[in-house]
């Protein structure tokens, strides 16, 4: 009980000692480093969205592109073609991320595993292939671009709180989400599938719901993402970008909350850095995947858990 | 709600009814055209040795698996097609051969996961499971029962296999259903450990029926009133206990020569 309490406590205080950092830190730094926090954020809701999928309930997407893209494509039609307002480029985002992640999700439902995996994938580039080639709507290889924000929040520092405020709450309502009564539903189903489904669930509909909440936040950071980069291209879409969702959740801790935010910000911070240094970002990350995938398979979240673990052993025994 | 209505109007219908039953697996015979009925309150065993299908008839009965032809009705309603997950609904439950659990969560919410799975709170993405109190309840009654409760907070996976099986049991019980479809309750359970499920299997409700695949014959025998045996797909014997023990072809099929 005890230790309960005070693992609660840890965690309460780290939380706020990272808010505190996200609130306070822009007012320090340059221009160049608020923009690489905002970039965290944006990905991280991303990472969040598809870990509820991958870590909660033990369903591996390599598509999370197409939803995300979807937002953002939705977002950039409606703002720079036909000068909607943010609002109203929101509602269009969120229902077109709908309708594509409930399409997606009525095919890949009746896949497990890697097969699973495989009809996301294929389903993502179906999504990629729009971008793409279909010129008069997306503008083709060339993206759109003039996608400006509302005055208010037109400097870089407006829209980093915008991004922090939205992403704390995304964070708020997955905590509350992953410990209800349907979030234990989610484990469950990663746990044993055949079990929920002789207990009485219905395994396939909460599959689709959660399909549809990691869809609908996914897409809601391609909304942000459109708005932080005024521009968005068919490279938004493609797999590299389903990849590194699944990198960063993979990096921090798949299951956790805090794991797919660490996963990240160090991405992005790591992507930023290596960028300057040389064009095979890529490689790098494809080794540092491999060397977490051998050495901390649960993630950085998980190696931290197990050391506290052996702490804890040690004390007791 | 939905099981009261039923067992209302059909109250005079066989528990589970069994007509023809077959599986094919290609060109494999699984399980050839196996009838069966249960009535209201009976225990009834199955056995049979290895490949014998069992288990294919099994899973067949508790939705796991289309049946090739036949059919299953339960309370008179025929169930043949429905998803796993109706027929608890309608006041099945099932164990599993193979130990099934959710091995990295906890006892309790191992239990807690199985108390609210007929309610319709499990969709409620604010609250948790534990702030429902009847369902909490629930579950901890069915723990204390099985002498779970101390052990709550402990990890289902790093539990011994007896403690495991009696989890396996104790999540088919917490929703109190009418029908327990139990596949080799003591599977490899030491002999002490396996008197205790024993035990704890004769003690339920006499109300409730059951239909119990085993291996072992000294469990059959104790726990079952009437037995069927099956050999390569095919029932070949089914009735009174004594009289299936007595019968010449289980001898030498299934108890070898004495």
């Amino acid at each position: 009980m005890r230790g309960e309490l005070l693992a609660t406590r840890g965690r309460v205080i780290a939380i706020a000692a990272v808010l505190a950092f996200a609130i306070v830190s822009p007012l320090f730094v340059d221009e160049f480093s608020v923009l690489v926090l905002n970039q965290c954020l944006i990905w991280g809701i991303l990472a969040l969205s598809l870990d509820l999928m991958l870590g909660y309930t033990g369903m591996a997407s390599l598509g999370h592109a197409a939803y995300f893209g979807t937002g953002a494509y939705a977002t950039a039609i409606m703002s720079a073609t036909y000068g909607a307002s943010f609002g109203e480029a929101f509602v269009v985002a969120i229902i077109a991320a709908a309708v594509v992640t409930a399409i997606c999700a009525l095919v890949a439902l009746r896949a497990s595993d890697v097969y699973f995996l495989m009809i996301t994938f294929a389903l993502a580039m179906l999504i990629w292939g729009l971008a793409y080639r279909w010129d008069s709507m997306t503008g083709g290889e060339n993206g759109i671009a003039g996608i400006d924000r509302p005055l208010f929040m037109e400097d870089t520092i407006t829209y980093y709180y915008f991004t922090l405020i939205v992403a704390a709450g995304v964070f708020l309502f997955f905590s509350v989400l992953v410990h209800s009564c349907f979030g234990k539903t989610m484990v469950g189903i990663r746990e044993s599938e055949s079990r929920m489904r002789a207990l009485g669930y219905n395994v396939w509909l909460h599959k689709f719901i959660i399909y549809m909440i990691s869809g609908l936040f996914s897409g809601l950071a391609g909304f942000l993402w459109v708005y932080y980069n005024s521009y968005v291209a068919p490279t938004d879409v493609e797999l590299v970008t389903s990849f590194n969702a699944l990198l960063m959740v993979s990096l921090g801790g798949p299951g956790t909350l805090a794991g797919p935010l660490l996963g990240s910000t160090i991405f992005v911070i790591l992507d930023n850095s290596v960028n300057m240094f040389t064009e095979r970002s890529l490689t790098v990350v494809g080794c540092i995947y491999i060397v977490v995938v051998l050495f901390a398979p649960e993630g950085i979240m998980g190696f931290i858990k197990q050391l506290r673990t052996k702490a804890q052993e040690a004390n007791n025994g | 709600m939905e099981q009261e209505s039923h067992q209302g109007s059909n109250g005079s219908a066989a528990c589970l009814k069994v007509e023809g039953l077959a599986k094919h697996f290609g060109g494999l015979v699984a399980v050839n055209n196996v009838d069966l009925t249960v009535e209201n309150g009976e225990r009834r065993g199955i056995i049979g040795p290895n490949g014998a299908g069992k288990t294919t008839f099994f899973n067949m009965i508790a939705g796991e698996l289309d049946p090739t032809h036949g059919r299953v009705h339960l309370y008179g309603e025929d169930i043949t097609r429905l998803p796993t997950h109706r027929r608890t609904h309608l006041g099945m439950a099932r164990t599993f051969q193979i130990t099934n659990l959710f091995p990295n969560l906890s006892v309790l919410d191992n239990v807690l996961l199985a108390a609210q799975a007929l309610e319709r709170s499990k969709f409620s993405m604010l609250r948790t499971i534990k702030s429902h109190r009847h369902i909490y309840d629930k579950a901890e009654e069915m723990m204390r029962r099985l002498n779970l409760w101390d052990m709550q907070n402990l990890i289902v996976k790093d539990l011994s296999h007896g403690y495991q099986r009696q989890i396996e049991i104790a999540l088919a019980l917490v929703e109190n259903p009418k029908v327990l479809l139990l596949d080799e309750p003591t599977a490899g359970l030491s002999p002490a450990e396996s008197a205790e499920v024993v035990a704890l299997l004769k003690e339920l409700d006499p109300e409730m029926t059951m239909l119990i695949i085993e291996h072992d014959m000294d469990v059959a025998f104790e726990l079952v009133d009437k037995l069927m045996v099956m050999h390569e797909g095919e029932v070949i014997a089914d009735g009174p206990k004594e009289e299936v023990r007595a019968n010449q072809t289980v001898q030498e099929i299934y108890l070898g020569h004495d």
